[in-house]
């Protein structure tokens, strides 16, 4: 299955729908209401994010002083691709041992259901991108 | 004039003495009388010591772990006789009412713990010269002759505890287990684990000598001063979590770090004492995680056959992890050793022999 090949592209498109999430009109005071500073910890490629939802700041890691984070995602790059394509259950994604998770679960889930209306933003980035290949070629898990 | 005897009882918060107090006599028909020749010292008695759990006052006994000899029974007490050498259940119970036909002897009407304070009966403890038995039938039970006063004690509590962990936990076959906790309760939740057919137990501690003992023993050593436990955890199960935890600690912190380690749909079984520590996730996360939570008070009554004979034939091991053989007189010092964690668990003798 297709993936985000580089950590570069991690941080362009990833962290770029979240810098969509937290600019938008309607979900960014929802998302800094949430308290919420999550931190993700992606493999292959391995990329560090973490997102400052109440201060509105997506931050590029693993290096230099990053926020502490208050919950703590980790898991493939490609489930969390296949997260913003809406094909992933995230629930069933952490009881199956995908994505591991620290920090409160009721929380989680309720970000995971605020970024449902972003999912198809996330394909269009990458179409306008020409990455139309990481959409279309879905692998049989 | 009323004989007197030695007894171990609370100074001030967190001090014990030993002090001379009336010798105890036969108050009911069902009563025994047992002069202690082991009495051991648990994490519990710590906690009414230093007052976590409210109540002790200064000059109250404590100990609830001991084997003696019996000295004298009730007119009511028919299955054990003076001479005979026994170990006691840490907690009295009647045997016959609706709660102790469910084994769930803590709301037994005559549940009371030995040495527990107020709040648990304000039943005399046992470490003492002598102590009295209530329900002396249900309480006692005879240790077999070629077992030591050292392996049988462990049946009255803690190994009984470690044991009810497992079994109430739901343990099965192949499932990973993690001890929050390498204390003795915790190294003998260790030691029973291959009997209920785990063999990956992970020991989480802080004292690099716990870990050591709980690696001895046969546990994955997870040291929390070096890492998230829950990254060790997590790495060693298929990122699953473990499927049952025991809680042998008995603070937040510990909760917090079992709440961390279990995996959505598992066990934490609570075997350390609480009293009013706040839960480490709200109800909403623990229903999301499905966790199933079994606060336990260890079950003597229930386990102790089963137990001396896993101890007869060699299956378990207890006295293995005593570190210190101590007199009684020397109690003071035995609890500051236990407290500061430079014992593992220390029994302490009377010198009365059988
Ligand atoms: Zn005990
Ligand atoms: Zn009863």
């Amino acid at each position: 299955m297709a993936t985000l090949t580089s950590t570069d592209d991690v941080y362009t498109y990833i962290g770029g729908i979240f810098r969509e999430a937290l600019a938008d009109p309607v979900l960014g005071p929802q998302l800094a209401a949430s308290g919420v500073v999550l931190r993700l910890d992606y493999r292959h490629p391995d990329a560090v994010l973490v997102v400052d939802f109440p201060g509105g700041t997506v931050h590029l890691g693993p290096d230099g002083e990053l926020p502490k984070a208050n919950i703590t995602l980790s898991m493939e790059t490609e489930l969390a691709h296949q997260y913003w394509l809406g094909r992933v259950n995230a629930a069933a994604a952490l009881a199956k041992g995908q994505a591991r998770a620290k920090g409160s679960i009721p929380k989680i889930l309720k970000l995971a259901a605020l970024a449902k209306p972003l999912f198809p933003r996330y394909e269009a980035s990458l179409r306008a991108a020409g990455l139309d290949r990481l959409v279309d070629e879905v692998g049989v898990r | 004039m009323t004989a007197t005897m030695r007894a171990v009882v609370l100074d001030v918060p967190g001090r014990v003495r030993v002090q001379e107090v009336p010798r105890p006599t036969l108050e009911s028909a069902t009563d025994a009388i047992v002069r202690v020749t082991t009495a051991a010292i648990c994490g519990s008695d710590l906690h009414l010591v230093d007052r976590k759990i409210p109540g002790m006052e200064k000059g109250d006994v404590v100990g609830h772990e001991f084997v003696g000899i019996v000295e004298d029974i009730g007119d009511a007490v028919t299955t054990v006789r003076p001479g005979q050498r026994v170990v006691a259940s840490m907690f009295p119970a009647c045997g016959h009412c609706r709660s102790c036909m469910r084994h769930q002897y803590r709301t037994c009407p005559s549940f009371q713990i030995f040495g527990g304070g107020p709040g648990f009966g304000d039943l005399l403890g046992a470490q003492t010269d002598y102590v009295r038995v209530p329900l002396a039938d249900m309480t006692l039970v005879e240790i077999p002759e070629a077992m030591t006063d050292e392996d049988a004690v462990f049946t009255g509590d803690i190994l009984a505890t470690a044991y009810q962990g497992l079994a109430e936990g739901g343990v099965r076959r192949g499932d990973s287990v993690a001890v929050v906790g390498a204390g003795p309760v915790g190294q003998l939740a260790v030691m029973c684990a291959p009997l209920f057919g785990v063999d990956q137990v992970f020991a989480i501690d802080l004292v690099p000598e716990r870990l050591e003992a709980a690696k001895a023993l046969g546990a994955v050593p997870v040291d929390a001063r070096i890492g998230d436990p829950s990254d060790a955890v997590f790495d060693q199960t298929g990122n699953l979590g473990a499927d049952v935890v025991l809680e042998a600690v008995g603070n937040e912190a510990a909760l917090e770090t079992a709440w961390s380690v279990v995996r959505t749909g598992g066990t934490v079984a609570m075997i350390g004492v609480l009293y009013d520590e706040a839960w480490p996730v709200s109800a909403g996360d623990n229903w999301l995680r499905a966790v199933t939570v079994k606060p336990i008070v260890g079950d003597p009554l229930t386990h102790r056959h089963e137990l001396l004979r896993l101890i007869e034939t060699g299956k378990l091991d207890p006295a293995g992890i005593i570190s210190h053989t101590m007199d009684l007189d020397d109690a003071a010092e035995a609890y500051q050793l236990f407290k500061e964690h430079r014992a593992n668990k220390i029994v302490l003798k009377t010198g009365a022999t059988p």
